[in-house]
């Protein structure tokens, strides 16, 4: 399941690639913000000063100390608020973004039929298919699996998941939250010898990527806000909570002789907060996904239930964070290591500024796909379901 | 004083935006400074060419060399016997002084610290100082600890217990029971002698500010009754003689007599131990603890420590392996002194580790190496025959960073041995000035409670370029992820924009503002002698130092003995110098206030050319700065600080090597006017930086044309982490 999840997020990500310059479009216009004034303190200290070409080279403390004592360290103080002020509003945004995030995922449909070879052009009207269905009942929100013959389906094209299910629906998928084709009930026809087709990657939403963000952004803000403010008491929370349980566990480790004890002493407890954080983290993702696919106005209610969720799955969730974070990893490496030693010089400067941003890219692009695996795991697990016509 | 891992990472700290930010807002606004002498008007700086003729330092060296003492004069013979008491957290036992009258005076009585009784109760003078709170270490809930006198006697039986009283000649705080004065029935003559025999009991309070226990381990240092000294007429400036026996402060440390101790202690069997000095006996007593027996003469205190979890390493420093034949020559050369002064001892060192930090052992031996070797090239062989390095529990942390004769401790931690924590220097920098302190505390043996720079501001400056001689000179302290940190660079940070202006370097270490022991007895006097090196060369202060240590070598000098040798040797008089560095509260500060150039107009107006004239119009406004030269330059150099000293001045045209100015400093500030074919580029005041003083090198040099390079390689990466500060939090 998680395999298949990650699978389907990255391929959803690959194919909504204009999603992740979004979300670096926007986090740069937010650095920018924070940077201007850094800029703009930086030159005024350093642009007539030759003692200050050391940091050039790097971090030089004793020219960071000057630079704070002429001023007062009014400039740092500026800056310090700048960036604190940065973090709250990235923090406050991420309700906005994701939002967005989850639309433009979860809005993007497609039908899988299997066995089949050859990619077809976007599905007309109507289709002739074959396969695995998987037939939803609109009331009970449930789906279940059955085998079709191969026959003349009705298809119609819904704008979004949450009008998916107009009507009793048929989407021969495997997946409930990538149909591409909604089927109305009709009668089957078998046609002998009609061939099975691949129904590839056809969107149910083709405005622009950027509208359909900034819509889902913006629709569900204050929904996702709600959930945010609780989610935040929970990682704080969870996470003091655990750190303090890994403290008292380790305690009796304190003086321990042994090297590797003394580690596990520091090391436990900073695990321990970590998956509290890490746990809570997810809770909002499933508890976004949750609310934006189902465009529910249950915010509460809906962060409960993504808690629950979490709790029983939270090892397979949990997994669907490795493989990105493990790619993020491989990308800090590749791409930044070797930018620590450049010199500065203007080319230098622009290669690692090039650098720096395709990493960045690289992040935002994982990020999107660890979302479409949670949106895809959610989907897998019943947790999400369109709602009702 | 103390040096921890803790303490080296606050320095570091110190050296952050955000902490110098706090720091800077936590100190009250400057007082008008007190005027000081100033070098003489129109005086050079000493690489100035043409400069004031000064004496060859090097003929002067030659006639005044004094040679490297061997021994002290042994005013006090100890010779102790204790037993630990694990359970207890007491030693028990007694000590035979003797006590030698150095001075010409009788003396009537004898005054003892009792430090000990610092941490008896909240109403000790250094608990009060403290509040407990001790260079970032707490003192544990009800760690108190004490010591007892049980019986005191003369050597003829006179029972003096009832004679004592206490003493608080600092502060006149009647609950202080860190010092006692000991009535005698007759008075000591001068050269004459008297032996006490002392009955005591000291409880060990649990680890805090430089001794104690925790669990199993055991500091025992200050522990004993331990005699003031009486500074004959003219020891540091005295007129008559007297004790001096200071009251035990939290920022104060120590001043006694050389001699020679022999201690015995007991403990049980599984506890491995080390103390000052040689191990001379080893008994076992068939009741499951051991006697160990420890002797040292030329020392003026005595400490030990036990734990049954120690690992002991024994290693050797090698006088013949672990230093040239290269570096014996150049040293010699550096120092005008024979090889066979510079010719050092080997040492065994004695390394108790406790099990987590085995794996460094090779660091701490490193750094006691490079300690014995420079220390003992520069300043004088090493004269004792071992060295004996602690490296205390963990949760000990008040124990470590702190130096005894022959015994110091460090300081790390098991996160310290692992890539790439192990590129932060801390136990290095700690076994080395801690070391260190055996050539400055240990055999210059100055009062640390009057004068305390001279210990450890003279440590700092020795230990900040053994580290660079050691680990590099941009990395001496870290060298971590990226972040360099030399020792320069500590000290600049902590002495950037002046803050510290209140009080001088020579003062009593308990009369410092809140907060500034720190700076005015570490930093500050590491600042101004490598400001001095700077003024004075390399190679002379190199002498300077050197013939102070020989000439003060198991004495007692002061501030003024260490000035006499720096004028002498250099054959200057630093009078100015020192007082406003030392004594004064000048704050030092140029700067290149602006900078310009214009090309030089063409004259204009009615000309006069052989008889005839003619009318030549104005250049248009704005041409001034275009088109070729020549070119008129302008320059302010300002002194914005009260501290005067002389300085050089380079300036830079366009397709010219730099050429230099000399400023004598005494104006507030200097205009400097050139014309030169070549426009300006930048002027620099200091451009060697040997006014290390200085509280700001950033305006020491400023640009004609600004160039922000510096501001868009910055702002590049700051602009990056902020999108992952986005990112992290937003997406």
């Amino acid at each position: 399941m998680v395999t298949t999840a990650l699978a389907r997020g990255f391929s959803v990500a690959r194919r909504e690639w204009r999603l992740a310059v979004v979300l670096w479009l926007c986090g740069l216009a937010l650095a920018l913000v924070a940077t201007l004034p850094a800029y703009r303190y930086l030159s005024a200290a350093t642009a007539s000063s030759p003692s200050a070409d050391v940091l050039l080279q790097g971090v030089d403390v004793a020219v960071l100390a000057e630079m704070t004592a002429v001023d007062a360290g009014r400039g740092w103080l500026v800056l310090f608020a700048t960036v604190a002020g940065l973090a709250l509003l990235a923090r406050i945004a991420n309700a906005f973004f994701l939002g967005g995030i989850i639309e433009v995922l979860a809005g993007r449909r497609r039908a899988v039929a299997p066995a089949t070879a050859d990619p077809a052009p976007p599905a007309p009207a109507r289709e002739a298919i074959a396969g695995r269905v998987t037939e939803f009942e609109a009331d009970g929100l449930r789906a279940h699996e059955q085998p079709v013959p191969a026959g003349d389906l009705g298809i119609e094209r819904e704008p979004t998941a949450a009008t998916m299910l107009a009507g009793a629906a048929v989407a021969p998928i495997e997946s409930p939250l990538a149909p591409v084709v909604i089927a109305r009930r009709e009668p089957l026809h078998p046609l002998p010898g009609a061939p099975t087709r691949r129904l590839e990657m056809v969107s149910r939403d083709d405005r622009p990527v950027m509208h359909r963000f900034f819509r889902g952004a913006g629709r569900f803000f204050l929904r996702n806000l709600v959930m945010l403010v609780l989610n935040t008491v929970l990682l704080a929370l969870l996470a003091g909570l655990l750190f303090v349980l890994g403290r008292a566990v380790t305690k009796p480790l304190e003086d321990t002789l042994s090297v590797s004890l003394a580690w596990l002493r520091a090391l436990l407890p900073l695990a321990l907060g970590g998956i509290g954080a890490w746990f809570a983290l997810m809770v909002y993702d499933y508890a976004c996904v949750r609310l934006v696919t189902e465009d529910n106005r249950r915010p509460v209610r809906t962060w409960l239930s993504a808690i629950g969720f979490t709790a029983r799955r939270f090892f397979p969730a949990a997994a669907l964070w490795l493989l990105p974070g493990l790619l993020l990893a491989v990308a800090a490496v590749v791409l930044l290591a070797p930018t620590a030693g450049i010199p500065a010089t203007t080319g230098a400067v622009l290669l690692v500024f090039v650098v720096q941003q395709l990493f960045t890219l690289a992040r935002a692009w994982l990020r999107a796909a660890v979302v479409a695996s949670e949106i895809e795991f959610a989907a897998a697990h019943g947790f999400i379901t369109p709602p009702a016509a | 004083m103390q040096v921890t891992p803790r303490s080296v990472a606050r320095a570091l700290l110190l050296a952050s935006p955000a902490v110098v930010v706090l720091l800077w807002f936590g100190v009250p606004q400057a007082r008008q400074p007190a005027v000081a002498p100033v070098p003489p008007a129109g005086a050079a700086a000493p690489t100035a060419p043409g400069g004031a003729a000064v004496p060859d330092p090097a003929a002067q060296v030659a006639a005044i060399r004094p040679r490297l003492p061997e021994h002290a004069e042994q005013v006090v013979e100890y010779r102790i016997s204790v037993r630990l008491d694990p359970t207890a957290k007491e030693v028990k036992g007694r000590e035979r002084l003797t006590w030698r009258n150095p001075s010409g005076d009788a003396v009537p009585d004898l005054w003892f610290h009792l430090y000990l009784n610092a941490f008896k109760n909240s109403k000790s003078t250094f608990f009060k100082g403290s509040g407990g709170q001790l260079r970032g270490d707490r003192m544990p809930e009800n760690g108190w600890g004490f010591v007892d006198i049980v019986s005191m006697k003369l050597a003829d039986g006179t029972d003096l217990t009832k004679a004592y009283t206490f003493e608080a000649p600092d502060d006149g705080n009647a609950d202080d029971r860190t010092v006692i004065r000991v009535p005698l029935p007759s008075a000591v003559p001068p050269g004459g002698s008297v032996t006490l025999d002392i009955e005591f009991v000291s409880k060990l309070p649990r680890v805090f500010a430089r001794t104690g226990f925790k669990d199993d381990f055991y500091l025992v240092a200050q522990w004993f009754p331990k005699i003031g000294v009486y500074e004959p007429a003219g020891t540091r400036g005295r007129e008559t003689g007297g004790w001096n026996c200071h009251q035990f402060h939290p920022n104060s440390e120590f001043y006694a007599d050389f001699g020679r101790f022999e201690v015995e202690f007991t403990v049980p069997a599984s506890f491995v131990v080390g103390a000052t000095g040689e191990r001379t006996a080893r008994r076992e007593n068939g009741d499951g603890t051991v006697t160990y027996t420890y002797v040292q003469a030329d020392v003026h205190d005595f400490a030990w420590t036990a734990d049954p979890n120690y690992v002991e390493q024994r290693h050797r420093f090698s006088a013949t392996e672990d230093v040239t034949a290269e570096e014996y020559r150049q040293v010699a050369a550096l120092l005008d002194r024979s090889d066979r002064e510079v010719r050092l001892t080997d040492v065994e060192i004695i390394l108790l580790l406790h099990p987590r930090h085995v794996s460094q052992a090779p660091r701490y031996l490193d750094a006691a190496k490079l300690g014995i070797k420079w220390f003992g090239l520069w300043y004088g062989r090493y004269p004792y025959k071992t060295l004996t390095v602690v490296d205390p529990a963990p949760g000990a942390g008040g124990a470590g960073g702190m130096e005894y004769p022959t015994f110091i401790t460090g300081g790390t931690s098991f996160v310290l041995g692992q890539w790439p924590f192990n590129r932060i220097r801390a136990p290095e920098g700690v076994t080395v000035h801690e070391f260190g302190h055996q050539f400055w505390y240990g055999l210059v043996a100055n009062n640390e409670f009057e004068e305390a720079w001279l210990d450890e501001g003279f440590n700092s400056y020795s230990t900040g370029k053994i580290m660079e001689i050691g680990y590099g000179r941009d990395t001496a302290l870290v060298d971590f992820l990226g972040l360099r940190v030399g020792a320069v660079d500590v000290i600049r940070a902590q002495n950037a924009g002046g803050r510290y202006r209140y009080d001088t370097v020579r003062q009593p270490s308990w009369s410092y503002t809140p907060g500034s022991y720190s700076f005015y007895s570490y930093t500050k006097p590491e600042i101004l002698l490598r400001t001095l090196e700077g003024l004075l060369g390399e190679q002379t202060m190199a002498r300077v130092m050197r013939t102070y240590h020989e000439r003060w070598r198991f004495r007692h000098p002061n501030s003024d003995d260490f000035y006499a040798v720096a004028n002498e040797v250099s054959g200057q008089d630093l009078t100015w110098f020192f007082e406003q560095a030392v004594e004064g509260t000048q704050a030092l500060d140029y700067e290149i206030a602006s900078v310009g150039t214009r090309r030089v107009a063409k004259a204009s107006g009615y000309l006069e050319d052989g008889g005839k004239r003619s009318l030549v119009p104005q250049e248009k406004a704005g041409d001034e700065g275009e088109g070729t030269g020549p070119f008129e330059s302008r320059i302010l150099v300002r002194r914005r600080g009260e501290f005067v000293a002389p300085v050089e001045i380079a300036v830079k045209f366009a397709g010219a090597a730099p050429e230099r100015v000399n400023w004598d400093g005494h104006d507030r500030s200097k205009r400097l006017t050139f014309n030169r074919p070549g426009r300006l580029e930048w002027a620099e005041v200091d451009p060697d930086r040997t006014l290390v003083l200085d509280t700001n090198w950033l305006n020491n040099a400023q640009r004609v044309e600004p160039d922000t390079r510096v501001a868009r390689g910055v702002a590049t990466r700051w602009l990056f982490w902020m999108q992952q500060l986005v990112a992290g939090a937003g997406w």
